[in-house]
């Protein structure tokens, strides 16, 4: 890490409520954190790093990645349509029998069940 | 392939730098301005991004390590944000400095190390790891604040909510404006003044409690 000290644009004020003397004391906490916690020559590391993310992206993992956000909002607006006709489709069925259906059961086209329909065995029928 | 990578971008704006017909810049120097860097950059230029990583990496450094505070992770982090940079320099669009754009990814980056850290402690309660220290050599006083009173502030800024800890960070420690820091951050002026009074008043609450309590009296 380099060893040149940052210069602040301005001295510590009271204007905060916070004593000058303990925004100082944070600022040379943070500039003592960061000497100790950086390696060095950190522009080196980055340059590596960057290169090594770029050929990743070169690779094809990151273009998998678009490629499905890209697909995400088509596949769920036509997944939509697909639902919105469907339930369209089960109400207006239902709407044409004499079964007396719930809205939702309309929609979900679900088969009207009754007490003697539970009882009956008779599996073929359903 | 070319379709797919014009819907995968559909926010980018017209007037993107990518965008820009002036691409004619193809060397660099140290006098180069902001613009020239980013679009030789675009332009595959690796000694053009480099000069922005030596330009910014002391901003983004000490916003990651007030943040974090000191650790292993700072390293990482702060290659985390500039890889972003590079990957997305053709979404920024010059409206605000590149600085407040570097800046804004290291504070969003911060805050993911922050709760990726608190997944990890949740995850492993039984780790029974020692906090980071640094060397003993780098710590040495170097006439600075004591190890006790750097400590203490420390545990004050950590427990700050999140929100209040980056416009503490950057508006008391970093020095940036508070019309900058609401830039930053992307939130009302109001929102910063709010933030800054409440982390204020719970730092100096923090601190008052300490057995460094002279620190709020100010004798670094």
């Amino acid at each position: 890490m380099k060893k040149h000290k940052h210069t602040y644009s301005s001295q510590p004020s009271e204007e905060h409520g916070l004593s000058a003397d303990v925004v100082q004391s944070l600022r040379k906490m943070v500039d003592a954190e960061r000497q100790s916690s950086m390696m060095s020559m950190p522009e080196e590391r980055v340059m590596r790093a960057v290169r090594a993310a770029s050929r990743r992206h070169v690779d094809g993992t990151e273009v998998i990645e678009r490629e499905l956000i890209s697909w995400f909002r088509p596949v769920v607006v036509a997944g939509l349509v697909v639902i919105m006709a469907l339930a369209f489709y089960n109400f207006d069925l239902a709407r044409n029998n004499d079964h007396h259906q719930t809205a939702t059961e309309m929609v979900l086209g679900l088969h009207p069940v009754t007490v003697a329909s539970a009882y009956d065995l008779n599996f073929d029928s359903h | 392939m070319s379709v797919a990578t014009t819907i995968a971008y559909p926010l980018t704006y017209p007037l993107s730098f990518a965008d820009r017909e002036v691409r004619t810049v193809s060397r660099v120097d140290a006098t180069s301005t902001e613009e020239q860097l980013i679009i030789a950059t675009l332009d595959g230029n690796e000694d053009a991004f480099r000069r922005i990583v030596e330009r910014y990496i002391d901003e983004v450094s000490r916003t990651v390590t007030g943040m974090l505070g000191a650790g292993p992770e700072i390293d990482d982090v702060v290659q985390e944000v500039f890889i972003k940079l590079h990957r997305s320099l053709h979404t920024f669009r010059g409206e605000a400095s590149l600085k407040t754009f570097v800046v804004r990814m290291a504070i969003n980056k911060s805050l993911d190390a922050l709760r990726k850290r608190k997944r990890m402690r949740w995850l492993q309660p039984w780790s029974n790891e020692d906090p980071w220290e640094p060397p003993a050599d780098d710590r040495s006083d170097r006439g600075l604040t004591s190890k006790e009173e750097m400590a203490a502030l420390r545990h004050a800024v950590d427990k700050l909510p999140e929100s209040q800890r980056a416009v503490v960070v950057l508006r008391l420690i970093e020095d940036y404006s508070t019309e900058e820091t609401a830039r930053i951050l992307g939130v009302p002026y109001g929102t910063v003044l709010s933030r800054l009074k409440r982390g204020v008043e719970k730092l100096k609450k923090d601190i008052g409690n300490t057995p460094d309590a002279h620190l709020s009296g100010g004798d670094s």
